[in-house]
């Protein structure tokens, strides 16, 4: 956006004033400490995300399990799920763990980029056991291999489902809706 | 902090046996016990359970992908179809991470009204659980007294949310409709009637010894087992851990209210029952409170005409009735969600029962399932 024009330019279309988006509120406290805790622990492995919403670090997708570990053992002992974001455009899958801890809550995102063909990751479930789980059910939804994993086999789905179908290209060939005009 | 290593899941196949002493049961999908249709594979060692596997998947329905084509006013409803017996939490969870991402203030009625509601949901869901876990062990007395307490709440919610089910009450930036009339008046009744029927509740099954022989020491899940699973709700409150998304995460009113987090160590089925039992007294304090402060006002905040979920990650967790429920969304600047996914409580509380039943008897899978309280749509979504 350029900068704000003199008043005389009142030959200029004035920019609609919806369209400038509402000043970031001030930085929660609470969040500050987080970032600041987790810089600690993770160190110039991970990145701040600058998206909005859940505090949320990006890591390469080999630093999981260690990102994870240390993680673990600063006392982030609840891992509350692990899921996958299709981004085809990108070409990528941004696997998500959502971690946070049993005494106050805090809670954060790590997040790392997969590619698209042939996404692969190490398992988490060594570290929380309840990835076991959740890293089946992306494995079922999305076809994420996940290295090391003890049982790595649908869980919602049958066994012989075609394709993962919270992939943004997946077509439900089985409850094809025709698409009318009204 | 010292890390202690994890025992590593080891699922029980389901393949051939490698001795012909040892046999496979099919506990469900269609068995009285589970329910709803969950799958329980047992390799059992005469009466003793050698492993479990649970087989998940029969009512898959695909919510998140839904999620994905449907605006998030549209999504709603179908929180309702989650874990239906949490309806109004998971309502609640859903408008959080809403509310977050549009950044919306709740009016001070609705949330006092959505306390309320959560809180009746959680009694009507802890009544059904005491009756068919009495069901479950044998006595079927429990069932109907748990059922005709949970008519009353069934009818407050008829009453104002104009179903009893799928209330499909709270919504991004407040509830539907403000109560009707004889809300305050109804919900007092049921307080009344209700608060002494707990103590009756407590001497028939909980004073029973058949029902203490058999949940005592029965299914004990560990602390560390617990957290390490994602274990939450009651079923981690009677392992020792204090975690209730009320008090450690609190959204809402919770902050304002006093209440006490029940918990219990033994981590066995007795221990489970006792903490539901606790919990419905409580939550009959938190919703006699939040009466008597309940302000005038409106009931609901005003929402753009389309609403756009601004881009980022947005969260919205509360306390359900079986535990704490997530509700994830993935927003693109459209007007509809780019991902939508769902933490489910019984989820992750149900992976704890291969781990905890190793050893026990037949009969005793039947305890610690029921006590576990799983609701299986929540599980498949």
């Amino acid at each position: 956006m350029s900068e704000p024009t003199a008043p005389d330019a009142a030959a200029v279309p004035a920019a609609p004033p919806a369209a400038t988006p509402a000043p970031p509120p001030a930085p929660d406290p609470a969040v500050v400490a987080l970032r600041e805790e987790v810089a600690r622990i993770l160190g110039d492995t991970a990145t701040p995300d600058s998206a909005a919403g859940v505090p949320a670090w990006r890591v390469d997708a080999t630093g999981v399990p260690d990102a994870a570990r240390r993680l673990r053992a600063a006392g982030f002992d609840y891992l509350l799920f692990l899921t996958a974001v299709d981004r085809p455009a990108e070409a990528k899958f941004e696997m998500t763990y959502l971690i946070t801890r049993f005494d106050d809550g805090r809670q954060l995102a790590l997040v790392a980029d997969l590619p698209r063909e042939a996404a692969e990751i190490d398992t988490v479930s060594g570290i929380w056991a309840g990835a076991n789980w959740h890293e089946r059910e992306t494995f079922d939804m999305f076809g994420i291999v996940f290295r090391g994993h003890p049982y790595l086999r649908r869980i919602l789905l049958d066994g012989d489902w075609p394709g993962h179908p919270l992939r943004k290209d997946y077509v439900d060939t089985l409850h094809d809706v025709v698409k009318r005009p009204y | 902090m010292e890390l202690k290593p994890i025992p590593n899941p080891t699922p029980t196949d389901t393949p051939t046996a490698p001795v012909y002493e040892d046999y496979f049961v099919n506990m469900g999908p269609q068995h009285p016990s589970t329910h709803g249709v969950l799958r329980l594979v047992l390799k059992l060692e005469g009466e003793t359970v050698l492993g479990l596997t649970p087989v998940l998947g029969y009512v898959h329905r695909g919510i998140e992908k839904m999620g994905e084509a449907m605006t998030v006013l549209q999504f709603t409803h179908l929180t309702d179809r989650l874990d239906y017996l949490s309806a109004h939490m998971n309502n609640w969870g859903w408008s959080l991470a809403v509310e977050q991402a549009l950044g919306i203030e709740v009016p001070a009625r609705a949330e006092h009204i959505r306390v309320i509601m959560s809180e009746l949901a959680r009694i009507s869901s802890h009544q059904l659980w005491w009756g068919c876990l009495g069901m479950d062990l044998g006595a079927f007395t429990p069932f109907l007294y748990g059922f005709r307490d949970r008519e009353r709440v069934n009818d407050i919610f008829e009453k104002t949310c104009g179903a009893r089910l799928t209330v499909n009450y709270i919504r991004p930036g407040g509830v539907t409709a403000d109560v009707e009339e004889d809300f305050a008046k109804d919900v007092r009744a049921f307080i009344d009637y209700f608060t002494p029927v707990i103590d009756e509740y407590e001497t028939l099954v909980g004073g029973n010894i058949i029902f203490q022989e058999r949940t005592k020491g029965v299914g004990v899940l560990g602390a560390d087992l617990a957290r390490s699973l994602g274990c939450t709700g009651p079923t981690l409150r009677a392992s020792g851990v204090c975690y209730d998304v009320r008090r450690n995460r609190p959204y809402g009113i919770y902050p304002k209210l006093d209440f006490l987090v029940p918990i219990a160590t033994e981590g066995d089925s007795w221990a489970r029952y006792k903490v539901r039992i606790a919990e419905m007294r409580e939550s009959l304090l938190i919703i006699r409170q939040a009466l008597d402060t309940m302000p005038d006002g409106p009931v609901r905040a005003k929402l753009p005409v389309i609403v756009k979920v601004p881009a980022g990650r947005w969260l919205g967790r509360v306390e359900a009735a079986r535990g704490e429920i997530g509700f994830f969304l993935v927003g693109d600047g459209t007007d509809k969600p780019w991902r939508v996914k769902v933490r489910s409580p019984n989820f992750s509380n149900l992976a704890a029962l291969p781990e905890i039943i190793k050893g026990c008897r037949v009969a005793d899978v039947v305890a610690v399932l029921s006590t576990l309280d799983v609701v299986v749509p929540c599980i498949d979504r």
